[in-house]
């Protein structure tokens, strides 16, 4: 009889303990249920973000979620700052209830923080410092207090009450342990998600405002010279780049053409567009073309081969000027060359001189992809490479060529990005596919641009951009036809009675 | 477009074997190998580019510190380089750095 009864104890002790098992399963089930639904949302919010929410709708959700399993009234949840000061609540502090703002004091935090574990108080009539709940409406008189903790650190308290005494039990306050690490869990994701957010809201202002800078670095607007029409095109592959053109007039009228490409991409390229940039402006004399007091002075140990085109009718008289200019792209080699050798930075160049009266082109070619000079009939000549990219090599010569450029013709110089450019299938544009762009004739530099853009962006489509891409087009225009010439002047005529 | 290089050495011979699109993204693997490239030891630097589809730029930078490390006394080979690759060193003037070549230098015996 002993054995049977010791048989049926040990059964009821199994099953007690099964019924347990039962119900922490149970309590874990719906915790990990809730955690799931919490990692769902923040994942759903990451993948569209508004700054700085994630956290607080975490929260949000968290106390939602507690107060609808535990089927409590009223509570709080606290979130702490890094110096343990409140930096969020919900409800949010202005929505606060005198009664909800007790558990927001320092002193409740601070409660809470020392029992470091899920504390029910069953009447808080009982507890002297908490009786104030039960003061004012909704006259709480039971309350769970849960701290959330991180790895020691107690991130945040989250408060349940209830108005019938002794509403949170054992069951509750087992359930809501297992849920204060899940709520610890997405919290803490939901916090290093919104700091890794305003982090890179920030690195994106930082590059927003370089990219303003270096817009700045490119001339705007062109140069205007009557007879001529200049035009360019610009767009970073990302926000800053590495390729720049520029146009600028010497004092003597002579205009300045560059287009370049730094090697590599991204800000150090840019930055480094900002000093090829600059450089050859100065050393091309731009701001000091005049030598001071008449003086013959060259600048020394550059050696520069004129090749001198025979087709050329004559020699351009101010050609030693133009080649000191030119000499810029010597000066800025070397300066490169020798003063960041260890960055290994190099641009390719192209830098002509055009003298509009007569409409020679003085140019050195660093490494860049040849200019293409589209002439009025039809024909299509390159203007290669006359030395290396500029800053691979110190005290290297760069040979210096002309051409004539005669009315209607158009210079169009561009980056490699122009027959780099990937479709969506990674297939480039290619040089051959910007040739076939020339073959119809263009009314206007303009015109040309706009065509190849038009054809680059179609290719593009929805691809992210593979590199900069840069154009700058020149075009000497067709002499006036004498019924032209008259309409101008009465244009102007009738401006200057107007 | 995937990128590999991969270094071997024999007497006083390097050989890395590109392959793939060297651009920004790939030309610090570039980099890494010439690093492991040891200088007093090496006389003869090969690079196979017979399978090297694209070369951007970046990996040019790559040849300027290449250079730069291996100094004056060793020879820069370039083998094979596709067409693409090629006109990309020669508008800029690389192939007057390196030696390109249709076939690799033999190795010499210590």
């Amino acid at each position: 009889m002993d054995a049977q009864n010791q048989a049926t104890e040990n059964l009821l002790e199994q099953m007690a303990a099964l019924q347990q098992e039962v119900a922490e399963l149970k309590i874990a089930r719906i915790a990990l249920e809730a955690q799931n639904r919490m990692l769902e949302n923040l994942l759903n919010m990451a993948e569209s973000p508004k700054p700085g929410d994630i956290l607080e709708t975490i929260l949000q959700q968290a106390y939602e979620i507690s107060c609808k399993l535990t089927g409590a009234e009223s509570g709080c949840l606290v979130f702490l700052g890094s110096n343990s000061a409140v930096q969020k609540s919900i409800p949010q502090e202005e929505d606060l209830t005198s009664v909800q703002l007790i558990l927001t004091s320092p002193a409740y935090i601070n409660w809470a923080d020392n029992h470091r574990q899920v504390v029910p108080t069953a009447d808080v009539l009982e507890i002297e410092h908490l009786r104030l709940l039960f003061n004012q409406p909704p006259f709480m008189r039971s309350l769970l207090s849960v701290p959330i903790l991180r790895k020691g650190k107690l991130l945040a308290v989250l408060t349940l009450m209830h108005s019938q005494p002794g509403y949170f039990g054992a069951v509750i306050a087992n359930f809501m342990q297992s849920m204060s690490r899940q709520i610890a869990l997405a919290t803490e994701y939901a916090r290093c998600y919104d700091e890794l957010d305003s982090y890179s809201n920030q690195l994106k202002q930082e590059l927003e405002r370089a990219r303003e800078i270096q817009r700045d670095f490119l001339p705007n607007p062109l140069l205007s010279v009557p007879g001529w029409e200049f035009v360019a095109c610009f767009y970073p592959a990302r926000q800053v780049a590495g390729d720049f053109y520029d146009t600028f007039r010497f004092p003597d009228g002579s205009i300045g053409l560059v287009v370049g490409d730094v090697c590599d991409k991204g800000v150090g390229a840019a930055l480094f567009m900002g000093l090829f940039r600059s450089l050859l402006r100065i050393f091309s004399g731009y701001y000091s073309f005049e030598l001071p007091n008449g003086t013959n002075e060259k600048i020394a140990d550059v050696v520069l081969p004129l090749t001198t085109d025979s087709e050329l009718a004559e020699v351009p008289p101010n050609t030693v000027k133009i080649i000191d200019a030119l000499k810029a792209i010597v000066l800025t080699n070397n300066y490169i060359a020798q003063n960041h050798e260890r960055l290994c930075m190099f641009a390719t160049i192209f830098f002509g001189v055009l003298n509009p009266t007569t409409g020679v082109l003085t140019y050195i070619n660093g490494g860049h992809v040849p200019p293409i000079i589209v002439r009025a009939s039809g024909t299509v000549e390159r203007l290669k490479p006359t030395g290396p990219a500029v800053g691979t090599i110190y005290n290297i010569d760069y040979e210096v060529k002309r051409v004539q450029l005669e009315p209607g013709d158009i210079v169009l110089s561009f980056s490699d990005g122009v027959p780099d450019a990937r479709s969506l299938e990674d297939v480039p544009f290619t040089e051959n596919r910007l040739l076939s762009l020339l073959e119809e004739p263009a009314s206007s530099a303009v015109s040309l641009v706009e065509r190849i853009k038009t054809e680059i962006k179609s290719h593009i489509a929805e691809a992210d951009p593979f590199d900069d891409i840069t154009m700058l087009a020149v075009r000497q225009n067709l002499p006036l036809s004498t019924n032209e010439r008259s309409k101008i002047s009465d244009l102007q005529r009738s401006s200057i009675l107007l | 477009m995937a990128f590999d290089v991969t270094l071997e050495m024999e007497n006083t011979t390097a050989t890395i074997t590109l392959n793939g699109a060297l651009d920004a993204s790939t030309a610090p693997k570039f980099k890494e190998e010439i690093e492991k490239v040891p200088t007093g030891k090496v006389k003869t630097l090969v690079l196979m580019m017979e399978d090297l589809e694209y070369m951007a730029s970046a990996g040019l930078r790559v040849l300027i510190y290449t250079k730069q490390k291996m100094g004056a006394h060793t020879d820069i080979y370039v083998v094979k380089p596709q067409e693409m690759v090629l006109e990309t060193l020669v508008k800029t003037g690389f192939d007057q750095s390196v030696i390109v070549v249709d076939n690799p230098p033999k190795i010499e015996k210590v």
